[in-house]
């Protein structure tokens, strides 16, 4: 403080300073609305600014405006918190029963098709037709072959076809069939590899979906996205095809996971959170905790943080293909336990007449089933009142039946006892005040 | 969370100017009680209080990617709902029927012992008080008192001069003592 305060001001400023609000989720629900709605104003806000740009100027200036409004709502954090939130109810979707089956189709999919013996079948199978193509191909005029040579210009082709007949058949170059060698999974590299029989003047050309590849090796590594990849190689000799194999891989559609928490508000435990991941159809889960991977592996764990923080959490699942997947997200761990009431009236008025710490009335707690016992004692440490019920606060008179207590503050022991026998002690003080 | 901690700053800071939901919530649920404490003490009622924290909260998402680490988060975080605060007294103070210059400020009597007052009352029920005082009175209080403005800077801000905000403070700090003794006079 750069103020010098008086002792009176110093005194309301601490005060003041010692309020607390408890926290309320419908306050942060209106606060997500707030900002969903609050994107879609200033969305609009700053696309309307731009209209009246191309009324007063021109319309050049409108397009640079609107432009410019475009990326600005694009970089503003709202318009993804939308996205967030579509996300999110992508996930319950995912969540309703029959989805899940569907789920569990595609895992099983991946069985089918990943394992690497299939993908050699697969491979052998798709190959077999270009080997055909590329018999055919040789017993067939010069002119047809053309199709097959891509890189080539019109010139270079008219002047190669007297030379194509000789050729062939005095040098009969074969490409080996193509092997698939890596993890058939999303986001994985394979290599793809194949062998020809003749020296360094032959040239192999690589297509990925018929896409022409600056790789020239007999190996070739490519990373794997969902779906069908067609891999053709084609050796070039004299500036002629030779030979032509293909190779289709196919990845199923990932499995998506996903997990949500709960900080528990269970007073046995201290910061604790429950994970709970989706699709519940699937095992063998991995959970990667603050970088160390849990001993659990269950759809659904509990997990001690131990304190109050921000944890990266990733969840992890292994197709039994051997396809990973995950996602990692944030859990705040908050759970810090506030016993609210730290002074009572017991003055008749009919507010704040008697006195339990709230958390224990809270069916968080009563539904626990869990033993209680509260004890009240003044500052000589004398017992003034005890309970086993939390029906049963205490009044502010001795044994709830005597004289009232002078004002003051007083302590209060709480002792719980959960059913599998965990104890756990709290003691505060609490005051009396009014008359 | 813990805000003194850099790494977790950074964190909640990156996640909540990606518009990242969990990190925005994290953010608001550590400084909810903190925060509405100080719209609090700046708002009329208890249903502006509210505004006034979920209208601060909205420009510090908002903002957040301007955070630039230097200070604390919690402070940066305070300055935009004490700015927000301002600009609510700016916009209400021509709203009120009466002029600031007319409201009388309560004498305090010889006999009255303020000595040590505000020991007695809760926090809460102080809260309350200073949204009974005049939005002027009220503003000057929280801005020299809590958050730690000059007198000059009130001056600036509230477009007063250095003389009428000090003199302001004092008749907010009588206005409330008054009220107080009121108070422990009727509860006993």
């Amino acid at each position: 403080m750069k103020n010098k305060l008086t002792q009176e001001e110093q005194a309301l400023h601490n005060k003041l300073d010692s309020v607390e609000f408890n926290y309320q989720d419908a306050h942060w629900a209106e606060m997500q609305e707030m900002l969903g709605k609050k994107g879609f104003f200033s969305k609009y806000g700053t696309v309307m600014k731009a209209a009246a740009v191309v009324v007063s100027i021109s319309s050049i200036v409108y397009w640079m405006a609107y432009d410019e409004a475009k990326l600005d709502t694009a970089k503003s954090p709202i318009v993804e918190q939308v996205k967030v939130d579509e996300n999110a109810t992508q996930n319950i979707i995912k969540e309703n029963p029959t989805n899940i089956s569907t789920t569990s189709d595609i895992s099983k999919e991946i069985r089918v098709e990943e394992t690497p013996s299939s993908v050699q079948k697969t491979e052998g199978a798709s190959s077999a037709s270009p080997i055909k193509k590329v018999k055919s191909t040789n017993n067939t005029p010069a002119d047809s072959r053309e199709e097959n040579v891509i890189a080539t210009s019109p010139e270079e082709i008219t002047v190669n076809k007297k030379d194509k007949p000789s050729n062939i058949t005095s040098t009969p170059i074969k490409l080996s069939d193509l092997t698939v060698s890596g993890k058939v999974c999303k986001g994985e590299t394979v290599a793809i590899e194949t062998n020809f029989n003749t020296g360094n003047d032959a040239e192999l050309l690589w297509f990925v979906n018929g896409s022409k590849l600056a790789s020239n090796g007999t190996q070739l590594k490519i990373e794997l996205t969902d779906g069908k990849t067609v891999v053709k190689a084609k050796l070039i000799h004299n500036k002629k095809v030779v030979d032509e194999k293909e190779t289709s891989i196919f990845v199923a559609q990932g499995v998506e996971i996903d997990f949500r928490y709960n900080d528990l508000t269970n007073v046995f435990y201290d910061f604790h959170a429950e994970l709970n991941a989706s699709p519940k159809g699937l095992n063998n889960y991995q959970w990667i905790i603050d970088k160390k991977l849990s001993a659990d592996n269950g759809q659904q764990i509990t997990h001690p943080f131990g304190k109050k923080g921000i944890y990266d959490v990733t969840l992890m699942h292994t197709s039994e293909a051997g396809c990973i997947s995950k996602t990692t997200k944030p859990v705040a761990i908050e759970q810090d336990f506030k016993f609210f009431d730290n002074a009572f009236s017991p003055n008749g008025d009919g507010m704040h007449e008697t006195f339990i710490p709230k958390i224990f009335t809270d069916k968080s707690f009563t539904d626990l089933g869990a033993d209680f016992q509260m004890s009240i004692l003044d500052q000589n440490g004398d017992l003034i009142y005890q309970t086993n019920s939390v029906n049963d606060p205490w009044n502010g008179r001795k044994n709830n039946n005597g004289a009232l207590m002078p004002k003051g503050t007083y302590i209060w022991k709480i002792k719980i006892q959960s059913k599998k026998g965990v104890v756990k002690y709290f003691t505060e003080r609490v005051k009396i005040v009014g008359s | 969370m813990d805000l003194t901690n850099q790494t977790e700053v950074r964190k909640i800071v990156e996640g909540c100017a990606k518009g990242k939901s969990e990190y925005q919530q994290a953010l608001y649920k550590q400084l909810y009680s903190k925060m509405m404490g100080v719209c609090y003490r700046y708002a009329n009622r208890p249903e502006d209080a509210k505004d006034l924290f979920q209208e601060g909260f909205i420009k510090v998402f908002q903002k957040i990617e301007k955070f630039n680490f230097n200070g604390s988060l919690e402070g940066w975080v305070r300055r935009i709902m004490v700015n927000n605060a301002i600009d609510y007294y700016r916009k209400n103070k021509n709203k009120y029927a009466f002029s600031e210059s007319l409201v009388e400020a309560e004498r305090l009597s010889e006999e009255d012992e303020t000595d040590g007052i505000f020991e007695g009352i809760s926090a809460k029920q102080l809260l309350e008080f200073i949204q009974e005082l005049s939005p002027m009175y009220r503003t000057v209080f929280s801005l020299y008192v809590l958050d730690d403005y000059s007198h000059a800077e009130i001056s600036e801000e509230l477009n007063i001069s250095e003389g009428t905000s000090k003199s302001n403070l004092s008749k907010a700090k009588r206005n409330l003592k008054k009220m107080i003794l009121e108070h422990l006079k009727n509860e006993k």
